[in-house]
């Protein structure tokens, strides 16, 4: 405690250069902390459009070119797949669940307002499979009724039990979806989904599908079940494409682990800045206080106790900039965040609604303090270093 | 006299530099390690201004730089807002009606040109695959889109375009025969890269004249329409005009409007710009309260070498001057082997970034690093260094001016 006291009693001595390394720390520390909070509100905001589904194999006709973007607006074709298709996808699911879906357009009419919408025509049984209901039931066989998109709903203030008009004609609202976000399989968000026989009677063919879905039940099989589907499709010439939504996941796993390297990588240049600060005030401590270390080796104190108390020095420097850093970072990273959120997603409902703040952004403030601590006491080291090593005589001979 | 004071005073100068350099050289070790905060501060600046750069260059070669066009498509009942999000993409047609009103709209001089978005299974080959089939009346293809290679197709002959990715990857030229949908037609010209464009995406699609199109599927009907404005000025009046023709009563047509677009485009590029140099500035900032402490130490240490220098005649000014050239030393040597390392480091991370979009996005760069912008976004960083540096001795040096030669000479 003795030599902690020393430390303290030495900085406080040079108060001015303290404060200002201290400072370097804070910045440092607020600039890794902040940048990190930033990385993980992207990380939300592209979590809250992307759904998680990892297990779906999507079946669709096979494009001439495209890019790997799912859904790229450029290479978007509305191409059917037939009942036979289908049963062939069948034959080789191995007992995972197919899912034929047809989609096509309506236009909602809601008293004077309304509009063009996605229809979205499944078998009611293999809606459950995809979908979640927010609020009323899930369509049944031979019931008429539709589902309504969370987005949709929302607009037009549309609930279970509302009656709406498709096509000119009356419907009443089974009950209205969960909020899906982007998808690899369907987007039913600005829709509607309706049974497979009640698209066929209102809206067009039933024969013809748009996509057929299969929700592998493990997914160690994922690749048998792709391999089997390319095999009976693909053998010829291609006649669908077969899309893993893993490489979707994948490839925004990838991004975002990129982003916030580069995001912390950034933070940390400041922050070795203030490292680099702190071994200068502290080398130029040592040559300042050569004499005082001769007398203190003189009177008996020990190499690994002078050591310790520049070891100290540099710690309580840290130390003080890391927290108050930490807690400017617990405000400042919100602020950041917010704003380029508001800048990222200019114009367009994607980054509505969406807290920017969990418990990985207090991580981020708790590895950034971690980290501020840790560098300035490893910037401490060579100084201290210099100083134990002194030869007592020649220290004191030093003016 | 005039003359000789000048001398004099590029002596004193010259003098004064050396004294500051010696000083520097004296406490090397300091120097250097404040010196290296500037390199790191000017090598985060540069290289995050060039990354910007380069980012923007990268989304501005996605974008087809079309800033004249309007686009009208019915009505969607609730859509995201991102002009890009296949959410939103519905095949609904307009009827002729919303045409002929579109048209009246635009008014004279400005071209109204329908389009029908749709699909088709090319064979070429042994290739077969979809891909998006666009019909065009064909007097309008010319002004709508640039060729690569041969020429446009005219009126109902069976001639088509090919966007230049679905080129590439089928391996097709202008000249070849290709099927579509069944029937044979001569391929006219390919078309150049454009890019994600408000108006019309030919990259991956095959392109037909109406006529053309009509004749083999029987029906016309259109799913959006362009107009190409002649003055930009005039596009918020047209908008207005087909709004109050086509939206009083009853919501019909959605209108999109490119300047529009290429303004939220430009705030978010500007935005990330901002963003990404404030980092790199929060870096040299750190810098430059190091150099402010090892100046500050510097002074208290030299006070009674500032109290000798002061008593044999030195001016207060001379001895600010001598401090803010210390300063501006470590400025200088810093930012400039910053400079020169960061045109390394900016070059390796622009080349990653491009990289990360070409795997995510399928973009590929086709930017220079040789852009003269880099030069700027160096010296920047290099000016903004020595600024910064200077500004961090501005304290010590007057402190150090303003010591009482006495007081400064009993000091110990």
């Amino acid at each position: 405690m003795l030599f902690v006291n020393i430390a303290v009693r030495n900085l406080r001595r040079h108060w001015i250069r303290s404060m200002l390394s201290i400072i370097g720390i804070v910045i440092g520390v607020f600039a890794i902390a902040s940048l990190g909070i930033m990385g993980n509100s992207i990380n939300l905001l592209v979590a809250n459009v992307i759904t998680d589904v990892g297990d779906t194999l999507v079946i669709t006709p096979h494009v001439a070119v495209s890019t790997d973007i799912a859904g790229d607006p450029r290479s978007i074709v509305e191409a059917s797949l037939s009942p036979e298709t289908v049963s062939r996808i069948e034959r080789v699911s191995g007992g995972n669940e197919v899912i034929p879906v047809l989609q096509g357009t309506a236009e909602l009419t809601l008293g004077d307002e309304g509009g063009d919408v996605r229809v979205i025509g499944m078998h009611v049984d293999d809606i459950p499979i995809l979908l979640t209901i927010a609020e009323g039931q899930m369509l049944r066989q031979n019931r008429p009724g539709v589902l309504v998109g969370s987005f949709l709903a929302n607009e037009f203030d549309i609930r279970a039990g509302s009656r709406i008009e498709l096509d000119g004609e009356g419907v009443r609202v089974a009950g209205v979806l969960e909020e899906r976000g982007f998808a690899a399989d369907i987007n039913p968000d600005f829709g509607i989904v309706v049974s497979d026989g009640y698209y066929g009677d209102r809206f067009g063919d039933s024969d013809a599908y748009a996509m057929v879905i299969i929700k592998v039940r493990d997914i160690g099989q994922i690749d048998a079940v792709k391999e089997a589907v390319d095999d009976q499709l693909n053998r010829r010439e291609d006649t669908v494409d077969i899309f893993d939504s893993r490489d979707m996941l994948a490839m925004y796993e990838d991004f975002y682990d990129q982003i916030t390297v580069f995001l912390l990588a950034i933070g940390g240049v400041s922050l070795i800045i203030a490292a680099i600060n702190i071994l200068n005030v502290m080398y130029i401590s040592v040559t300042e206080r050569t004499h005082e270390i001769g007398i203190l080796r003189s009177i008996g104190t020990l190499r690994s106790e002078i050591l310790r108390t520049f070891i100290y020095e540099a710690a309580v420097l840290g130390i003080a900039g890391s927290f108050v850093g930490g807690l400017f970072s617990a405000v400042g990273g919100y602020a950041i965040s917010v704003y380029a959120i508001q800048a990222f997603t200019a114009g367009t409902t994607f980054g509505e609604n969406i807290t920017v703040f969990d418990a990985t952004s207090v991580a981020y403030v708790v590895f950034a303090v971690s980290f501020g601590v840790g560098i300035s006491i490893l910037s401490g080291f060579y100084p201290a270093w210099i100083a134990s090593k002194l030869t007592p005589i020649e220290a004191l001979r030093h003016d | 006299m005039t003359r000789r004071k000048k001398n004099e005073g590029g002596g004193r100068i010259g003098i004064m530099v050396s004294l500051a350099a010696r000083n520097v050289k004296r406490h090397w070790v300091r120097s250097i390690l404040a010196s290296i905060g500037i390199i790191i501060g000017v090598i985060a600046i540069a290289s995050l201004g060039m990354l910007g750069n380069s980012i923007g260059l990268l989304f501005t070669g996605f974008w087809a730089d079309v800033g004249d066009a309007l686009l009208i498509t019915p009505h969607v009942a609730v859509s995201s807002g991102d002009p890009g999000d296949p959410r939103n993409i519905l095949p609904t047609t307009l009827s002729e009606r919303d045409i002929i009103e579109i048209e009246k709209a635009a008014g004279l001089g400005n071209r109204v040109i329908p389009m029908v978005r749709s699909t088709g299974e090319l064979r070429f080959g042994n290739r077969v695959g979809y891909a998006m089939l666009i019909a065009v009346p064909g007097d309008d293809i010319p002004y709508l889109l640039d060729t690569e290679a041969g020429g446009y197709p005219r009126g109902a002959h069976p001639q088509i375009m090919i966007g230049t990715f679905l080129a590439e990857e089928y391996g097709i030229k202008a000249g070849n025969r290709v099927e579509l949908d069944g029937t044979r037609a001569r391929v006219a010209g390919i078309v150049a890269e454009r890019g994600w464009g408000v108006d019309i995406n030919p990259d991956y699609a095959v392109i037909v004249t109406q006529e053309w199109y009509e004749r083999q599927y029987g029906t016309g009907a259109f799913n959006q329409v362009v107009i190409k404005v002649s003055d930009v000025e005039d596009i918020p009046a047209i908008k207005r005009s087909i709004d109050a023709r086509l939206n009083r009563r009853k919501e019909t047509v959605d209108i999109l409007d490119s300047q529009e677009i290429l303004e939220i485009f430009e705030q978010t590029m500007g935005a990330i710009q901002v963003l990404l140099l404030g980092i790199g500035a929060v870096s040299l900032f750190v810098a430059s309260v190091s150099i402010l402490n090892v100046m500050i130490i510097s002074v208290t240490e030299r006070t009674q070498e500032i109290g000798v220098l002061r008593s044999i005649g030195t001016h207060r000014n001379d001895v600010l001057l001598l401090f803010l050239i210390e300063a501006a030393v470590l400025g200088v040597v810093g930012s400039i082997i910053g400079g020169l390392l960061s045109s390394v480091v900016g070059w390796l991370i622009s080349v990653q970034v491009a990289t990360a979009f070409d795997e995510l996005f399928g973009i590929s760069a086709a930017f220079s690093i040789l852009d003269l912008s880099i030069l700027g976004y160096i010296l920047f960083g290099m000016g903004f260094g020595i600024v910064a540096s200077i500004v961090a001795g501005l304290y010590p040096a007057w402190k150090a001016a303003r010591l009482d030669p006495i007081e400064a000479l009993r000091y110990e």
